[in-house]
């Protein structure tokens, strides 16, 4: 079942199968591997070390016949005020530009029968998955009856404008993403080309994904209201806005793919308080909720046995330092560091010791190999003893190290993420780090700082969740310049050389063995130090069919959702 | 008196006109750069930055960007948002009212509760409903409006599963639900304001009680009730009254964390998102009319001591 559900595992062997499937889904603070589901009232199972849901616990209401019709009501964490997709990376904008813009391509995930990490994509406004001649074109047939919102029909011309926009508007922020299109052609009304300039085989998973890949008309995309208006070819017409509290959609009559939408109206409400989310969901206010830790998640549970839910690996955290400097320049600094982090003590503190322990870069990936599967497993082991060892090796007998830790503030990442922090700094000054601690507004300073790399000693983050394989390279590359979150300073030959050739391998299965070798090797250099994962759940109306959380962003798939008012 | 007026509304200007340059400076020096807040990314180059810098005008020297958006204040344009690219001042406009309206629920929730607190309290001076009522409202002093709302969203919800209807309806769309929305908020906020109230309704209310006017009252042969309402809480209100003039203004500061909690589109909801995101032209409107709002209600207090006390007229 788990196979069946995974794309990369489902077509194993042709080349343009690989390429349609290295699509995929979302970056960010979207959970993801499914660890139980139903509507049972019973305690949670135990986050396994498995990290993709198997569909044999999956809703299985798919077989009904739909009723269209009604209101559906969605708590977010927040509502972006921003939702222009050419000017912002934001997934909380990404969450919504998915019910009124369209891509080329979808991700399928977001229903039963698919599972929520399941990253494969299904076409769009794209007629069918892209023809390719050579490794370097790719020519998508876009479907003659999509129009936007407007009632202007979608034309090859649209997307070509959409595309250029990304790559040359001077303020869009998707420049870097996209820079692997050498050019764009329209050689009639619904064909658009696009040639890379070198064989990427994420070429697709770029193209129908959330950065970069929404299709906004000309006429919106330049006009004063495209920051706070959406208006594009999706299932749903964007009706009004209550600035930071909701967003209001009424079913687009227009939409190419019938029958969707099911639903006649749509609300999504931003609560920025936990406890009203919650709140909301148990009072029964709203349909479907979500990302909730394992206390509120058990208290909704006994409140709400008639509930539906959906346990998920959360994305966790992970510790960058500056490898370009000393004492991290020294890998059994590195390797100390995550020895001496109890990992099982933290997630007891945040989690109730629910989560996946042990994580590497990829999180949540059928493919990414477990941590104890690999030969460095050991520095992720408990192990002060052995920590201090490496730390006298690198340092000197009875030598200690005085640095700092950068971290954004509770507004982005909620407390869970500042009592990592907290925990991780005691650990480690047990095994003779001492560390400063540099908590930053997340807007004022965090993100100008920190995250831009400017820091010394340490920062921490939370993971983004990558939905194409070459993320890796953002991560560790120097070429052409330090990779827009190589936080680590990673300047390291041997990783380009293998970042380089995963990247034009077709054949998923040569791809994997160098992800392999990329693997152990930033697991030997402990490049970044990684905390386990948390549990986070959602939970829905058991009236509403047909629907599924996701690890991917979009709330597109929520036109697939029916309520069912027998 | 004349005179005591214009005094009073001229210094009142000053005191904007040094809240005005204080704002705006104080956003311009907060570390950080207005791009990577516009552009909502870190990932961002020279030339996108020099291309908003220009558009904003904040490549111009400081003072010169100071006058440009006093001469706006003046003529009702506060500059548009960073964040949204929408007026200030529109952005204002359209949450007033709901503010407004919760301050005005709270004052409603905080002088029911107060007034007929601090009177009991007062005649029964001494008394077990005397220490109770004291206790009470010592222990509404002593909670944090914020934790309050937090403990009527849960308890409820867990309990009863109920809760407010989620969002926000306007009051002339559908009273009731609009009702419903904010009558938690409301109590949140005007708990700790009628604490106060009620203390001073009590002090003021045991020193009218004493005058000979009221002693003359009683032995008139006039009623306890009619004694109360119509000779002493009368007279005791004037300093209840001033109290709650100002008072008024921590109300509205209050719905900053309030609106948030309770997921309301007002001002104090926009102040905090706007204060998060670094929105410089958003706070600053913002300050600017928190500012004015609290600036005309003293202003207001002052000349009622006028008005009430000719000794401070002449002086």
């Amino acid at each position: 079942m788990e196979d069946r559900n995974n794309y990369w595992l489902r077509h194993k062997t042709s080349r343009r199968t690989a390429l349609r499937g290295a699509a995929v889904a979302g970056v960010g603070a979207g959970a993801f591997a499914l660890v139980g589901c139903g509507d049972d009232d019973g305690g949670p199972e135990p986050t396994k070390q498995g990290l993709l849901p198997t569909a044999a616990t999956s809703p299985t209401a798919a077989a009904k016949t739909p009723k269209p019709g009604g209101t559906l009501t969605v708590t977010l964490p927040a509502i972006n005020p921003v939702l222009d997709p050419y000017t912002v990376t934001s997934f909380q904008t990404a969450y919504v530009n998915g019910l009124s813009y369209s891509k080329l391509l979808r991700f399928r995930a977001g229903v039963p029968e698919v599972a929520p990490a399941d990253n494969s994509m299904e076409p769009d406004l794209a007629e069918k998955l892209p023809e390719q001649a050579d490794p370097l074109t790719y020519t998508f047939k876009i479907k003659a009856n999509a129009k936007f919102h407007n009632g202007r029909q979608v034309t090859s011309e649209d997307i070509r404008y959409a595309f250029d926009r990304y790559l040359n508007f001077e303020k869009s922020v998707h420049k870097t993403g996209l820079s692997f299109i050498d050019k764009m052609e329209t050689p009639d009304n619904q064909t658009f080309k696009i040639t890379t300039k070198l064989p990427y085989a994420d070429t697709t998973a770029y193209l129908g994904g959330n950065l970069g890949a929404w299709i906004s008309p000309k006429e919106h995309a330049e006009s004063p209201e495209a920051t706070t208006k959406m208006l594009g070819s999706g299932p749903f017409l964007h009706t009004e806005t209550q600035a930071g509290v909701s967003l209001s959609f009424k079913k687009n009559p227009d939409y190419f793919d019938k029958p969707y939408p099911y639903f006649d109206e749509l609300k999504m409400f931003g609560v920025t308080d936990p406890a009203k989310r919650v709140a909301d969901f148990q009072s029964r206010q709203v349909d479907l909720t979500w990302l909730m830790l394992p206390d509120p998640r058990d208290s909704t549970k006994k409140a709400r046995p008639d509930a539906k839910f959906e346990e998920t690996q959360g994305i966790g955290g992970y510790i960058y330092l500056r490898t370009d400097k000393p004492p991290f320049q020294d890998k059994r600094v590195r390797q100390a560091i995550s020895m001496g982090l109890n990992r099982k003590l933290i997630r007891e503190a945040i989690s109730k010791g629910e989560g996946v322990p042990d994580q590497l870069y990829h999180v949540g990936y059928p493919f990414a190999r477990q941590v104890k599967d690999l030969p460095q497993a050991k520095y992720w082991d408990y192990n002060p003893t052995e920590a201090k060892k490496l730390l006298a090796a690198a340092l000197g007998d009875g030598k200690t190290i005085d640095t700092t830790w950068s971290h954004a503030d509770i507004t982005a990442y909620g407390q869970e993420y500042l009592d990592t922090a907290t925990l991780a700094q005691n650990q480690l000054k047990d095994i003779g780090i001492n560390i400063t601690d540099n908590n930053q507004p997340y807007a004022t300073s965090y993100l100008t700082t920190t995250y831009q790399g400017n820091y010394e000693g340490m920062g921490h983050s939370p993971r983004a969740v990558a939905y194409w394989l070459d993320y890796v390279t953002e991560r560790f590359t120097m070429k052409p310049k330090r990779g827009r979150i190589n936080l680590s300073y990673v300047n390291d030959p041997k990783l380009e050389d293998l970042m380089d050739k995963q990247r034009g391998q077709f054949k998923l299965e040569e791809r994997l063995q160098t992800i392999k070798q990329i693997e152990e090797l930033v697991a030997e250099e402990q490049y970044e130090i990684y905390f386990s994962t948390d549990t986070r759940t959602y939970f829905w109306n058991p009236d509403i069919q047909n629907y599924r959380p996701t690890a991917w962003f979009p709330y597109t798939h929520l036109m697939k959702a029916w309520r069912d008012k027998a | 008196m004349g005179q005591y007026v214009v005094k009073r509304i001229l210094f009142s200007l000053l005191v904007l006109l040094a809240i005005s340059v204080i704002v705006f400076s104080a956003v311009r020096v907060i570390p950080g750069n207005v791009c990577h807040i516009v552009l909502q990314t870190p990932d961002v180059t020279k030339e996108q930055c020099t291309v908003i810098d220009k558009e904003l005008g904040i490549d111009q020297p400081m003072v010169t960007q100071y006058f440009k958006y006093m001469g706006g204040v003046l003529t009702g344009d506060f500059g548009k948002s960073l964040i949204t690219k929408r007026a200030v001042g529109a952005e204002m406009k359209d949450r007033i009212p709901l503010t407004i309206e919760l301050t005005l629920l709270s004052t409603f929730f905080a002088l029911v509760i107060a007034i007929p607190i601090g009177v009991v309290s007062a005649v029964r001076q001494d008394s077990l409903s005397d220490y109770g009522l004291r206790f009470l409202t010592i222990g509404w002093l002593s909670i944090p409006s914020f934790w309050l709302g937090t403990m009527l969203i849960v308890f409820p919800s867990k309990w009863w599963h109920y809760g407010p209807p989620v969002g926000y309806v306007n009051i002339w769309e559908d009273p009731l639900r609009n009702l419903e929305q904010l009558y938690l908020p409301a109590i949140s906020l005007g708990l700790a304001l009628s604490a106060s109230l009620a203390r001073v309704t009590r002090s003021s209310m045991l020193e009218v009680l004493r005058q000979d006017y009221i002693r003359t009252a009683r032995a008139k042969g006039l009623g306890g009730a009619v004694v109360v309402v119509r000779h002493a809480l009368r007279n005791a209100m004037i300093p209840v009254t001033t109290l709650f003039a100002l008072q008024v203004g921590v109300l509205f500061g209050g719905t900053v964390v309030l609106e948030s909690i309770f997921s309301l589109p007002g001002l104090g909801g926009l102040t905090l998102s706007a204060v998060r995101a670094k929105d410089y032209s958003q706070v600053q409107g913002l300050v600017l009319l928190f500012a004015t709002v609290l600036v005309v209600l003293n202003l207001l207090v002052d000349l009622s001591y006028a008005w009430i006390d000719p000794r401070i007229r002449y002086s």
